[in-house]
């Protein structure tokens, strides 16, 4: 499915109080609204078959976007269309081709055995019996949860329920499917196994997806591309380790000699190069050029009792991103 | 179509009584609370009427016959609707109507039906079997054509319930949170709960017209006693199609004001 949204933007009236008693009834007498656009002239094409990453900071407008292409919000301005739909006529060929797996909000009933949920689903999605047999099947095997679909979902661990929440969500073979925060509050071996799914369900079928997570190894892991969104407004649409090397372009060194190098020569090479000693281990974090002059610098002093030069964490990286997104685009 | 929705109604029936039946205490316990509550209103209420020879045109007898009118009224209206009309408030609220929208079925049959309150059907049975009885003990010939009639009138009247039910609850996408839209149907229902013989002037016009809950139970009673009021029943449908028009175009604008809820 593809996915072309034009000038979009999304405002919200809310009204706004001062703290305590006396703002409360200040407000009820004279109620003070004020406008938040929470989009504002967004710009997006994807294509079929793509995972694409909406990143931005709690607010930034990331779900909002989400709502209006499944058509759960009708924007203020602007169009979106999906294989020619629009998504706020919600039209059931339309809704039979999408999916949305949202990581804080349950779609299976709470206090029956999820395997009852998915029935429902057949009835709702029209999936004929043999069809929904075998992917049912393939989707419990590829998640391996084949003992946990008969127990009542309340009992189920956060991890377990989530992979419910994700077969759910893919029984009527959707073609289009949008991941809001899908691994939040997981361990690192669930959140790995639902990446691994992800990928493997976006290979074997086609299908697009759009993935919206505060976990950047999430991100990392499935969205070559990604689109960010600061404060409603659109701030950089490509590739996800072309934006990496933007804002932290270095790499860390870390190269460990049998003895304490000569004092001098540190000092020297210090003149040229930022990096630290403790000891006999050198560690820094430079961009590759330099990292590589150090290096040969540091061989010829003398050969390592070890050395590594390994990606900085992409966490700490998109932390500096979003503490000032505009610096670095 | 209908075929469609009729079993989809089925799996959502299922679904309940499936999860009904995990909490045994709660399913056993739900149908004697009710079986209480009904003998009690009925008690309390042949009581109070048997000190009194009419209630408006209604003789002892007739009031007894709409009294359990009146209960099956409120069973089936429990049975079907008072899972779902009362939480929309919170749905809209906590942005939980967001996956009732994904599905690709008219929303508001998901909203209106997606829980069957199961054990009602038990005292629906008893309630069914009480209205034979009372009917067989009255002096009036009450035949077949008479339990068809009833049967179009009472239909209409539940349509009516569920469609004021529903239109105050809507009010929750305008007001955006409106917990006491529960209480408000709450309280108008006790207007069906009385013969509608004993409204007069203004507030008849009111129960007739703008807040249709004397057609409820006291039109199908009169159908099922008296047997075809033309005029009536013809009323009573053409309310109850107005009101069930204007519950689609309410809720159709109320989801145009939805926002959901941030994540």
């Amino acid at each position: 499915m593809s996915i072309h949204i034009q000038n979009i933007s999304k405002s919200f009236t809310s009204f706004k109080r001062e703290a305590g008693l006396k703002g409360a009834f200040q407000s009820f007498i004279n109620r003070k609204y004020e406008t938040f656009h929470a989009l504002q002239n967004i710009n997006l094409d994807v294509d079929s078959g793509e995972i694409v990453g909406i990143l931005g900071e709690n607010g930034a407008g990331k779900t909002t976007l989400i709502k209006l292409m499944v058509g759960l919000l009708y924007p203020t301005d602007g169009s979106i269309h999906i294989d020619g739909y629009t998504p706020w006529k919600r039209k059931n060929e339309f809704l039979k081709q999408i999916s949305v797996v949202m990581g804080q909000k349950n779609q299976l009933w709470w206090d029956i055995p999820a395997s009852e949920s998915f029935l429902l689903n057949q009835k709702i999605y029209e999936i004929p019996q043999a069809e929904y047999k075998k992917t049912l099947e393939e989707l419990v095997q590829l998640l391996n949860v084949e003992d946990k679909l008969n127990v009542q979902v309340r009992r189920l661990s956060l991890g377990e329920r989530m992979k419910m929440e994700i077969i759910a969500a893919l029984l009527h073979k959707p073609k289009f499917i949008l991941l809001d925060e899908p691994t939040i509050g997981l361990d690192v071996i669930s959140q790995s196994k639902i990446r691994e799914f992800i990928k493997f369900y976006n290979e074997e079928h086609n299908s697009t997806f759009l993935l919206t997570s505060h976990y950047m190894n999430d991100i990392q892991a499935l969205c070559d591309r990604v689109f960010v969104i600061h404060k409603g407004h659109g701030l950089y649409d490509g590739n996800f380790n072309a934006l990496v090397n933007k804002i932290k372009p270095q790499k860390k060194l870390i190269f460990e000699f049998p003895h304490a190098p000569a004092e001098d020569m540190i000092v020297s090479l210090q003149q040229e190069f930022e990096f630290n000693l403790i000891r006999n281990v050198v560690t820094a974090e430079l961009p590759d050029k330099q990292l590589t002059k150090l290096l040969g610098s540091l061989f010829k002093l003398d050969d390592p009792v070890t050395f590594s030069v390994e990606e900085l964490p992409v966490e700490d990286t998109m932390r500096t991103f979003f503490s000032n997104p505009e610096k670095f685009l | 179509m209908v075929r469609r929705y009729l079993n989809l109604w089925g799996s959502f029936f299922a679904n309940s009584l499936t999860r009904d039946m995990e909490y045994k205490a709660n399913l056993i316990g739900g149908i004697i609370v009710d079986i209480i509550f009904y003998s009690v209103q009925y008690f309390f209420f042949s009581i109070i009427y048997s000190y009194v020879d009419t209630l408006g045109s209604f003789t002892r007898e007739d009031v007894m016959v709409f009294l359990i009118i009146t209960f099956i009224s409120d069973t089936v209206y429990m049975f079907l609707f008072s899972g779902n009309l009362f939480p929309l408030n919170r749905l809209v609220v906590q942005g939980d109507l967001d996956f009732m929208l994904l599905k690709p079925i008219n929303s508001q049959f998901l909203v209106s039906f997606r829980y069957v309150k199961s054990y009602a059907i038990f005292s629906l049975v008893i309630l069914v079997l009480m209205l034979l009885r009372q009917s067989s003990l009255h002096s009036a010939d009450i035949g077949l054509m008479n339990y068809l009639y009833f049967s179009i009138s009472f239909f209409c009247g539940l349509v009516i319930w569920y469609s004021l039910d529903f239109l105050i609850a809507c009010l929750t996408f305008w007001f955006k949170n409106f917990t006491v839209g529960g209480w408000l149907s709450h309280e108008l229902l006790k207007f069906s709960s009385r013969p509608d013989s004993i409204y007069t002037g203004i507030t008849r016009k009111i129960l007739f017209s703008l807040v249709p809950m004397a057609l409820v139970s006291s039109v199908p009673a009169r159908m099922l006693l008296y047997g075809l009021n033309v005029k009536l029943l013809m009323f009573q449908i053409t309310i109850s199609l107005s009101f069930v028009i204007m519950t689609f175009w309410v809720w159709k604008r109320g989801l145009l004001r939805y926002e959901s809820a941030s994540s």
